[in-house]
């Protein structure tokens, strides 16, 4: 058996082997937190059913509409990861309100709020996102606009409803 | 046939032919740091991370192209020098290996905190530089071996997840999973090729189901590899297929868990039997 290989070979590498053994169960077993290099590769495992209503990000630059077509997954990624960060900067804050520090107040580490919460500053971000996707992009944005709209999944398609957010309003 | 030095030697070889094929991968396609330009940050729910975060080293990254370049530097050029100095010097090597480890944890948590991609496909970054810090070859014999075992463990893990968390249980499954991750890409491009059999999967629930299914079935498959190392041939190809399915079904590039295939590439070799380098 190659846990006894190891035992007779080095008792300290056997032991820490069964301790990452044990680590890593224990993540598994706990759910919810992670330490990483401890991970659950659990992506995609719970039950997910077809919605009615799906929120959508639309990116229009230069009045046109991006397609995912027209972009590598990287590309596509890159566009639309940082939107879908800063749409979800309140759950970040809120994960430091309500988990960080209690749980590293547990282990008596202090912590300090300008390590983990972000201003939702809408004008800094814009003037960055529009800097960013002209890089992006490889080409000049004079009009960049962002919104959330909902869509019907209905008749096999995703359908466009008149119910919009605007990017502004989506980190407060 | 025992694991020998060549043995090692080669390993390390593909480690870095493996890393630095990954990092011109990553730059066409804009995915260094200094080219990712990050802004702001998601906070995750990892300890670990939040540890790091305390020093605040990753506010400090945020429009500091100075930080970029120098991070993306440091992350990228240890690999080549640890292989300079394994040929040259093993014990500045195994130094060098310890640095790559802190460092790749620091990149590694860092730059997964920025709109970049997600931490657990970086795990190799993270566990082989333990592979690297071994003094002798006997260490390095077992930490390979124990590496092997993660790796048939991470993705067999991937199906009991699936198991336990019913995704399994719900022929709806992959339909809501591509509706999910293509959202974007089906309403800006519902009419080409690749909109058109996203949709076309999405509405065979049965069929998507299947490759859900199948997707389970591939990864449990690697449980078989702890009780054998008959069938790691196939394990190699079975990766590769569940590669280029990630790629072709979700657009998820997974490039990053490569270096594991090194691992079931060298099970066959068995403990070696001296320490004395050749």
């Amino acid at each position: 058996m190659f846990i006894s290989q190891v035992y007779k070979h080095s008792k300290w590498l056997c032991a820490a082997m069964i301790l990452f053994v044990l680590l890593q169960l224990f993540i598994n077993v706990k759910r919810g937190i992670v330490a990483t290099p401890f991970f659950h590769y659990g992506m995609y495992s719970h039950s997910i059913k077809i919605e009615r209503r799906y929120e959508v990000l639309e990116v229009k630059v230069n009045e046109k509409l991006l397609k995912g077509s027209d972009f590598t997954p990287h590309q596509w990624d890159k566009i639309l990861l940082p939107l879908n960060f800063y749409s979800h900067l309140h759950v970040s804050n809120g994960l430091y309100k309500s988990e960080v520090k209690r749980l590293l107040g547990k282990l008596h580490i202090s912590t300090r709020d300008q390590d983990f919460l972000q201003q939702c500053d809408f004008d800094s971000f814009e003037k960055w996102y529009n800097n960013y996707l002209k890089n992006v992009l490889n080409q000049p944005t004079y009009y960049c606009h962002v919104q959330l709209r909902f869509y019907q999944y209905k008749d096999a398609r995703l359908m466009p409803t008149d119910s919009v957010t605007n990017l502004a309003q989506l980190c407060h | 046939m025992p694991l020998t030095h060549q043995n090692r030697l080669t390993i390390t070889v593909w480690y870095c032919i493996i890393f630095y094929a990954l990092m011109v991968y990553k730059w066409t396609n804009g995915q260094w740091l200094y080219q990712l330009k990050p802004h702001l940050y998601n906070t995750r729910f990892d300890i670990s991370t939040w540890v790091l975060m305390k020093t605040g080293i990753h506010t400090w990254l945020l429009d500091n192209l100075t930080g970029w370049l120098f991070f993306d530097a440091a992350f990228y050029f240890l690999p080549l020098l640890y292989l300079i100095f394994y040929k040259k010097k093993e014990i500045v090597a195994i130094v060098l290996a310890a640095v790559m480890l802190l460092v790749n944890f620091i990149y590694i948590t860092c730059y997964t905190l920025y709109p970049a991609s997600s931490i657990e496909s970086f795990i190799p970054w993270l566990v082989f530089p333990f592979l690297f810090m071994s003094a002798t070859l006997d260490r390095f014999y077992f930490i390979l071996h124990g590496l092997r075992y993660f790796f048939l463990f991470l993705i067999a893990s991937a199906a009991l997840w699936k198991i336990v968390q019913y995704g399994i249980f719900n022929t709806q499954e992959m339909s809501g999973i591509l509706l999910v991750q293509h959202k974007e890409y089906l309403v800006s491009s519902p009419d080409d090729w690749y909109g058109s059999f996203v949709y076309w999967l999405i509405s065979h629930s049965r069929v998507s189901y299947l490759l859900y299914l199948a997707a389970v079935v591939v990864e449990i498959t690697f449980l078989v590899g702890f009780f054998t190392k008959k069938y790691d041939r196939l394990f190699i190809a079975l990766f590769v297929l569940f590669l280029v399915m990630d790629v072709l079904i979700m657009r998820i590039p997974y490039m990053e868990l490569t270096p594991f295939v090194l691992t079931l590439v060298y099970s066959k070799y068995g403990e070696p039997t001296t320490t004395v380098k050749s």
